[in-house]
């Protein structure tokens, strides 16, 4: 009988102690305003119709947000700094999704009446880059990549052009694309970034008519920049597709 | 002497469970990858791009979450939502195909 009512106290005091901690669990009211606000810019620059310009973007700053809010929810109180950190993440990917509505909506407006077709323009083939004629160490100019984004932009399409002639005029050669990207962003991320400008540029040729099994592809990530500065102008250095003969 | 018998039981119990949990977070994660790779491979980067985008971004956090937090459940729920991402990135771009 004694030993039951000891069992009952301590599970009791157990009960409690659970309690009580999983009261202190939980989002401060700064922390639910906050993220109400983060979610409101969000909603509104979707609402703009930037899904359609920056899809990474908002999938960034959604799954962001979600994630602060998670760590928000299942951190203690009095863990003010860790989760500081997640809704701090969250916000600046919702002012870098808000930071590109602007133009979003630039693009998608339609051109001024009697104004040249810039689409036609655009699709407009590149024109033929001469090809060197000696056969010394042939090297190709980097292509570069937006912020976070993998496509191929219009001005790395005359030197892919140029790749690709020199391919066909060389069925011997092989060649290795190398895709880098800025420090921002985790390593794992960039890894995975760097990856897909590689294969964009890969695509691309592939879509010029270099057979696929002549093209190989790696990634570095962050890991060697071209230039080791810590600015816009080094970063956009950096988002680079490197061809190597091989 | 009966209590070294609870204390087994409570271990066994406490053991089955923490590997159960191990268990739906690996499974949770291993079907979002298995989706991101199906959506990848099925062009949803191109023609469901947001989809695509916000499944890979979940499983990173998943990842994140299993690894560096130890956040399995959190890694199981992260998981859950990049698969749900991929099924509808693939369900839009396969209604979509011409």
């Amino acid at each position: 009988m004694r030993n039951r009512n000891l069992l009952l106290l301590s599970l009791l005091i157990l009960a409690v102690s659970f309690a009580a901690g999983c009261a202190k669990r939980g989002m401060t009211k700064s922390e639910t305003d906050r993220a109400d606000a983060i979610a409101a810019k969000i909603a509104k620059a979707e609402k703009m119709g930037i899904v359609k310009c920056n899809p990474l973007e908002l999938a960034i700053a959604k799954t962001t947000l979600d994630h602060a809010i998670h760590e928000g929810k299942e951190s203690y109180r009095d863990q003010v700094e860790e989760k500081k950190a997640y809704f701090d993440a969250a916000e600046k990917a919702a002012d870098d999704l808000w930071a590109l509505v602007g133009p979003c909506l630039e693009k998608m407006a339609p051109p001024p009446k009697g104004a040249p077709d810039m689409g036609a323009q655009q699709i407009a083939p590149p024109p033929p880059v001469p090809m060197p004629v000696a056969p010394a160490p042939v090297t190709f100019e980097n292509i570069h990549f937006d912020y976070d984004k993998s496509f191929i932009r219009d001005d790395a399409k005359p030197t892919l052009q140029s790749v690709a002639d020199y391919m066909k005029k060389n069925p011997d050669a092989k060649l290795l694309i190398e895709g880098h990207c800025d420090e921002r962003g985790t390593s794992e991320y960039n890894i995975a970034l760097g990856q897909r400008r590689a294969d964009s540029a890969m695509n691309y040729l592939t879509n010029l008519g270099v057979a696929g099994d002549r093209v190989s592809t790696i990634t570095y990530g962050e890991e060697r920049p071209a230039d080791p500065g810590h600015n816009e102008a080094a970063w956009a250095k950096n988002r680079r597709g490197v061809f190597v003969l091989r | 002497m009966k209590r070294p018998w609870a204390l087994l039981f409570a271990m066994v119990l406490a053991a089955i469970l923490a590997v159960g949990c191990a268990r739906a977070h690996k499974t949770a994660l291993n079907n979002a990858r298995t989706s991101l790779d199906q959506a990848k491979a099925m062009g949803v980067e191109e023609k469901a791009p947001y989809e695509y985008y916000t499944a890979e971004s979940y499983l990173r956090i998943a990842e994140e979450e299993a690894t560096t937090e130890g956040d399995y459940k959190g890694a199981k729920e992260f998981a859950e939502k990049s698969q749900k991402a991929s099924a509808e990135g693939m369900k839009k771009a396969g209604g979509g195909a011409k």
